[in-house]
């Protein structure tokens, strides 16, 4: 019984935990602007991230080890040192988006200044990432994020037309009045909201400090392989409350408090309570995620010792990092930057360091000096190539379509 | 020397003329005012969402007002965009048009910020009427347009 818990457990917080501030902005902008007709990436997306995922949690089982621990011994320091500024750069600016995102939600929710709950919000982060354990964080933010289910059933009460919705699916090209190129460019967004290396460091860290074994590794793939599916039908939904509310009336979405007008419009105030509390945990759950990213992969890469199942005080540098990034996330977003810029411009940019993230996965993932008979075998070499190629194509055409576009408008 | 101080002078103004203004032509000044339209229309649609939510009491008053100050802040960002441009001669009737629909626009939004922050029931309900309007306007500015 203990057991079905824990897994129901995992599953539970990997939906909740899967979408975050890009997932919210990039999946509700889509929608209002081209439907249902990009929903083909999210499902592209998803399998990515199952893909890798599994190979980074397998890693982390079998050898004990995490993502960048692995990187700079398997690949060199060059190498290792180019990943970590690229990975580092896109998570960190992700972090200071996921800052924002909880500060906008913070300011719908009572109307004071998003710019006055910024430093607020980061004391808070810091006091939860210092303080808390590890698997309340997971759980209680995962568990909470769940109300972002509240989008299924605004769907569903909002009596959309179904069959409609369903013949966007099935056509993916621009609507009228979008080109190609706009289509292309979200589409590399919403695929980078989907990969972000962030959750890949993040998932074989957790696998670390919740001390995984190679017994683990198919309660892992059950959390994968359900979770994150599940997940991403989430990010679907509010694409679809988009597509069907703003879509129709020519409205594009701009701003966080449009992302839960839909819900209000189908459930009233409750539902809206519900979604704020959705946002706040999705956002405030990928911060604490996003900002240990960048204290995990940096310790990892140099050597130091890391995690929050190590007393702070034997891991000291580790915290320290974690601390200067909350910091200096506060006066970037101080400058009125807007956390929706921020955001669609951390998912591009995503994108952009996707195959410096999943190249060495794939690469450890098949070593056998590293994973014994736990090598990759046929199906997640196949589908790891595969996606290693999508990799590439979407982060070579990432910065050409920013340019092309104006950054999508 | 001479071709050189030639050449400098040439440098220069070639350099100068980088930094002036383009006037551009009637026809992608016209496209312009087009784009400016769809993003104002976008802004007043998403106000007139609001009061209606609003209205039916689906929303908070402070939601709905975050909600319509971050619309009023979008069309003010495209119109104040619009209205700093040079338009190019004979596109003069171009920028009246679009500018008497953003200002139209720009009064219809104002006053329903100022309804929903006072929650005046009355006024947001003839907020939510001029919004409409200003709305339909933008809708078939592609026709109005010269």
């Amino acid at each position: 019984m203990k057991r079905i818990f824990a897994v129901a457990l995992g599953i539970l917080t990997a939906i909740g935990g899967f979408v975050d501030i890009g997932d919210l902005v990039t999946n509700a902008l889509v929608g209002s602007r081209f439907g249902m007709s990009l929903a083909w990436v999210v499902v592209v997306g998803v399998v990515g991230i199952c893909v890798f995922s599994e190979m980074s949690g397998r890693v982390a089982a079998v050898s004990g080890r995490a993502t960048f621990d692995l990187v700079r011994e398997r690949l060199g320091p060059r190498v290792g040192l180019a990943n970590l500024v690229a990975s580092m750069g896109v998570t960190f600016l992700t972090f200071i988006a996921e800052i924002g995102g909880v500060a906008l939600s913070l300011e719908i929710a009572t109307s004071v200044n998003e710019l006055l709950w910024v430093p607020v919000v980061a004391a808070l982060l810091w006091i939860v990432l210092w303080r808390v354990r590890f698997a309340v964080l997971e759980n209680v933010f995962g568990l909470l994020g769940l109300s972002l289910v509240v989008f299924a059933v605004a769907l569903w009460q909002l009596s959309p037309d179904w069959g409609g919705l369903w013949q966007q699916v099935t056509s993916p090209s621009p609507p009228s009045g979008e080109s190609w190129t706009q289509y292309s460019y979200y589409a590399v967004a919403l695929f980078g909201a989907a990969l972000t290396p962030y959750e890949v460091f993040f998932f074989s860290s957790g696998g670390v400090e919740e001390r995984w074994t190679a017994k683990d590794v198919a309660t892992m793939r059950l959390n994968v392989f359900l979770g994150f599916p599940l997940g991403g039908a989430l990010s679907l939904t509010i694409a679809a409350v988009a597509a069907v509310v703003f879509l129709p009336a020519g409205v594009q979405v701009e701003a966080l408090v449009q992302v839960a007008l839909p819900v209000a419009l189908a459930l009233g105030k409750i539902g809206l309570v519900i979604a704020l509390i959705g946002f706040f945990a999705a956002t405030f759950g990928a911060a604490c995620e996003t900002g240990l990213s960048v204290g995990y992969s940096i310790a990892q890469f140099y050597g130091w010792r890391w995690g929050k199942f190590v007393p702070p005080r034997q891991a000291a540098r580790f915290h320290l990092v974690v601390l200067l990034c909350t910091v200096l996330a506060v006066p970037v977003l101080l400058t009125t930057v807007d956390p929706i810029a921020v955001t669609e411009y951390s998912v591009v940019f995503s994108a952009l360091a996707l195959p410096l993230t999943y190249l060495p996965i794939l690469v450890i993932a098949n070593d056998p000096d590293y994973m014994g008979k736990r090598v990759n075998g046929r199906l997640a070499n196949a589908l790891g190539t595969v996606y290693l190629v999508v990799i590439v194509v979407a982060s070579v055409a990432a910065i050409p379509l920013m340019i092309l576009t104006k950054g999508g408008q | 020397m001479r071709v050189r101080a030639a050449l400098a002078g040439g440098l220069a103004l070639a350099a100068l003329a980088g930094c002036a203004t383009p006037e551009g032509n009637p026809a992608a000044y016209r496209e312009e005012a087009l784009s400016t339209l769809k993003a104002a229309h976008s802004a007043v649609e998403w106000v007139h969402i609001t009061v209606g939510a609003r209205l039916d009491d689906k929303m908070f008053g402070r939601s709905a007002d975050d909600s319509v100050s971050s619309a009023e802040e979008s069309l003010s960002g495209a119109a104040g965009t619009f209205v700093g441009l040079q338009p190019p001669p004979g596109a003069d009737e171009v920028r009246d048009t679009a500018t008497k629909l953003l200002s139209a626009a720009q009064d219809a939004v104002e006053d329903a910020r100022i309804a929903v922050r006072r929650d005046d029931r009355d006024a947001m309900r003839k907020a939510y009427d001029a919004v409409g309007k200003a709305s339909q306007a933008l809708d078939h500015a592609d026709e109005e347009l010269p």
